[in-house]
């Protein structure tokens, strides 16, 4: 190559440059005034890529009805959507570009990244609400800035381990896919158990990616215990049940909330899921009218953490709504009273700013859970435990909020 | 609003993976080394900091029993000299191997680390994030913080910019660069060739090491996932965008490629394919690596030279 040619090609580079460069700082400009613009941040894509499409779609359902009600005399929400990359580098890269923007509130990520964006959220006086991280580990640092739409491992744990108390099961073995959010639920799980009365034989973890979990299985099974609780996503859990059949173990099986999912046991086969048990969060008292609506706009059923991020987006723009402006502070100060009782209950931003413009305090009642946010921003709901029949989750036992919150021991005071 | 956080935030970013950048092109642009362990370097520094700085949590997940209260520097001190032992244990071990041989080896001993960062709870807290990492002289520093911590991110880079470029101008640098041309020639002029790439890799590794601990004493809270080969790879895209073997085209590097990644994120999401523009972001940035890499075969600021080194028309 020439040096000629050299030197032009650099100039062509560079304009190629400016170009790009113009094109971000057009982004910055266009911030439109009369705009009231929130940030999304959530992981598209690495480890967890598949659960911010869900989280998307179900912002996108909420944020076409606010806009159609009209928020604060008819200003437009637009959503600037930041991805995490499942990691907190990009996670705070996203966040400060969220700030930087003027975001009023951000709908927030996964608890990979959560304890990166404690800080910097708090520092920034800038509303963060999670809609999928149940963290043991933001379990009391909420309740200014930091928010979440789903309940903490604290109180699904619970579930699981009154359910198995219930049953007069005495030992338990605990075992998880090797990550944070499985370690934390599985955690809560122990913890409950063992408040109880119960005895824990042994905590296996599962690597992601293997290629059997037989001896896992295996030394579970040498441990003896009553009942075995498992927790992980749904490639962990379908080659886990899988070696669990082929080795004939017949030991009671809870499964997590991941794959309390009627795909799941398409997939895996009803005979072989005949039996297992597993529990979920009991659907929000909004959840049919929203899963609706969401298969009118999306074409599908609600995904994990669609309905939470529904919730956040409604709460975030009724707070809105409450305070009659749009400003962080505003909505770090308004979001507890229109989640929380008192309140005329409302299932939809057009319901609740009917409410409010009458005078009445609203109890926003959610489609993923009632979201009656706690001192510390956390959410607590009724859990159900589900047990397969004939093909289906069935629901053979419900526990409501008040009994997974009661004192008695468990995991409410937990972590720094 | 925080238009300047924002600055300052990327700015620091850069400045950390500039200084990765300066150690694998001591590696790579200097010695000719593939080594895919940079990510590993970079982790073992920052979670020997964090843990030497941090005490163990308490509550349910908290499955970390070791930590300490030492002083940052001593733990930053402490993650470069431990990364430039790791460095120099996986040359001891395989340096001698050709090419992409070590760039294996390399690569498989990054994922060692990160795997035992992962699985061993007790030293790092696993998968759990080491969290609650103090920063340097917050609270007394006059100026703005993040202003503060990158001038000082600035002034380990400009230090060490300078001191490894210098090393690469002396006769150690130059023994360094015949290595890389053909490793026959110094050995026949009588040098330790082993001996040179050991010191190549302590030296890169060590660079490494203080910007993980520059990065973990930033960011509150590190994670294994944190150090995936992804992060090795950038920093290679980095170098070659930069120009192999110009350690102001590793820094050059490193802010475009940072730069990029930053200005995609202002992208409007109210475009056509908004629905899908998280993953079209990383697309464009794969695109315009590719554009640079068409336009300027060498890098930013490379030289041919260094470029056709080894090839047949170099050797004319």
């Amino acid at each position: 190559m020439s040096r000629n040619g050299t030197a032009l090609r650099r100039r062509r580079f560079l304009r190629l440059a400016g170009g790009a460069s113009a094109v971000g700082l057009a982004g910055v400009g266009s911030a439109r005034q009369n705009n009231i613009v929130l940030g999304h941040l959530a992981p598209f894509s690495g480890g967890l890529g598949w659960i911010g499409p869900n989280a998307r779609k179900g912002v996108g359902l909420a944020l076409s009805e606010v806009n159609e009600a009209g928020l604060l005399d008819g200003r437009q929400v637009t959503i600037n959507r930041q991805d995490t990359e499942t990691n907190p580098q990009a996670a705070l890269s996203g966040f400060q570009t969220l700030d930087s923007q003027g975001v009023v509130a951000i709908i927030g990520p996964s608890s990979t990244v959560m304890p990166n964006l404690v800080q910097p959220a708090q520092d920034a006086q800038l509303p963060l609400v999670s809609t999928m991280a149940g963290t043991l580990q933001l379990d009391d640092v909420g309740g200014e800035y930091i928010w979440r739409t789903v309940p903490s491992d604290s109180i699904g744990g619970r579930a699981q381990g009154a359910y198995a108390t219930d049953q007069g099961w005495e030992t338990m073995a605990l075992t998880f896919k090797n990550d944070k959010g499985s370690q934390s639920f599985s955690a809560a799980v122990g913890e409950f158990f063992q408040s109880q009365g119960g005895q824990i034989t042994g905590q296996t973890p599962l690597a992601p990616n293997a290629d059997s979990y037989r001896s896992e299985i295996n030394t579970i099974r040498n441990q003896n215990p009553d009942v075995i609780s498992m927790t992980a996503a749904t490639e962990v859990t379908s080659l886990f049940v899988q070696n669990f059949r082929e080795l004939g173990v017949e030991i009671p099986l809870m499964l997590s909330n991941d794959v309390i999912t009627p795909d799941f046991i398409e997939q895996m086969g009803a005979d072989t899921m005949d039996g297992m048990l597993g529990q979920a969060p009991a659907p929000g008292p909004a959840f049919d009218n929203f899963a609706s609506k969401y298969q009118e706009m999306h074409g599908e059923q609600p995904g994990t953490f669609s309905g939470s991020s529904y919730d956040a987006m409604n709460l975030i723009a009724l707070a809105m709504e409450r305070a009659g402006e749009a400003s962080r502070q505003a909505i770090a100060q308004n979001l507890r009273s229109v989640g929380a009782p008192p309140g005329q209950k409302v299932t939809t931003f057009a319901e609740g700013k009917q409410a409010l413009a009458n005078g009445s305090e609203i109890d926003y009642q959610g489609a993923a859970n009632p979201q009656n946010f706690d001192e510390n921003g956390n959410v607590v709901g009724p859990f159900s435990v589900v047990r397969v029949e004939n093909g289906e989750w069935t629901e053979v036992e419900t526990f409501s909020a008040s009994e997974l919150t009661q004192d008695g021991g468990g995991a409410t005071t937990t972590t720094s | 609003m925080a238009v300047g956080d924002l600055a300052l935030l990327v700015a620091t970013i850069m400045g950390v993976y500039s200084l990765l950048a300066i150690g694998l092109n001591m590696h790579w642009g200097d010695t000719g080394l593939l080594n895919f362990a940079h990510a590993a370097f970079f982790a073992i520094g920052a979670y020997t900091s964090a843990i030497l700085t941090t005490p163990p949590e308490t509550g349910l997940l908290a499955n970390r029993t070791v930590g300490a209260s030492y002083p940052i520097f001593v733990g930053l001190l402490a993650g470069a000299t431990l990364a430039a032992a790791a460095g120099v244990l996986i040359a001891v071990t395989s340096v001698r191997l050709e090419g992409d041989y070590l760039a294996m080896v390399t690569l498989s001993f990054a994922e060692l680390i990160r795997l035992v960062i992962h699985n061993e709870g007790w030293l790092t807290s696993g998968a759990q994030s080491l969290k609650g990492i103090e920063r340097p002289l917050e609270g007394s520093v006059p100026i703005r913080y993040d202003l503060f911590y990158f001038l000082l991110v600035l002034g380990v880079v400009a230090g060490s910019y300078l001191l490894f470029r210098r090393l690469a101008g002396s006769p150690f640098g130059r023994v360094l660069h015949a290595v890389r041309e053909d490793e026959e020639v110094p050995l026949a002029l009588g040098k330790d060739t082993t001996w040179f790439k050991l010191k190549s890799f302590g030296l890169g590794a060590a660079i490494a090491g203080l910007a993980g601990g520059l990065w973990a004493h930033y960011v509150y809270a590190i994670t294994p996932n944190m150090f995936l080969p992804s992060l090795t790879f950038t920093i290679w895209a980095a170098v070659i965008i930069g120009g192999a073997g110009s350690y102001l085209g590793a820094i050059v590097g490193t802010a475009f490629i940072v730069g990029i990644r930053q200005v995609t994120r202002f992208v409007p999401s109210d475009v056509p394919f908004a629905s899908d523009l998280p993953y079209i972001r990383l697309v464009v940035i794969g695109v315009l690596l590719i554009a640079v890499l068409y336009y300027r075969p060498y890098g930013l600021l490379g030289d041919e030279e260094r470029m056709l080194a080894g090839s047949e028309e170099g050797a004319d």
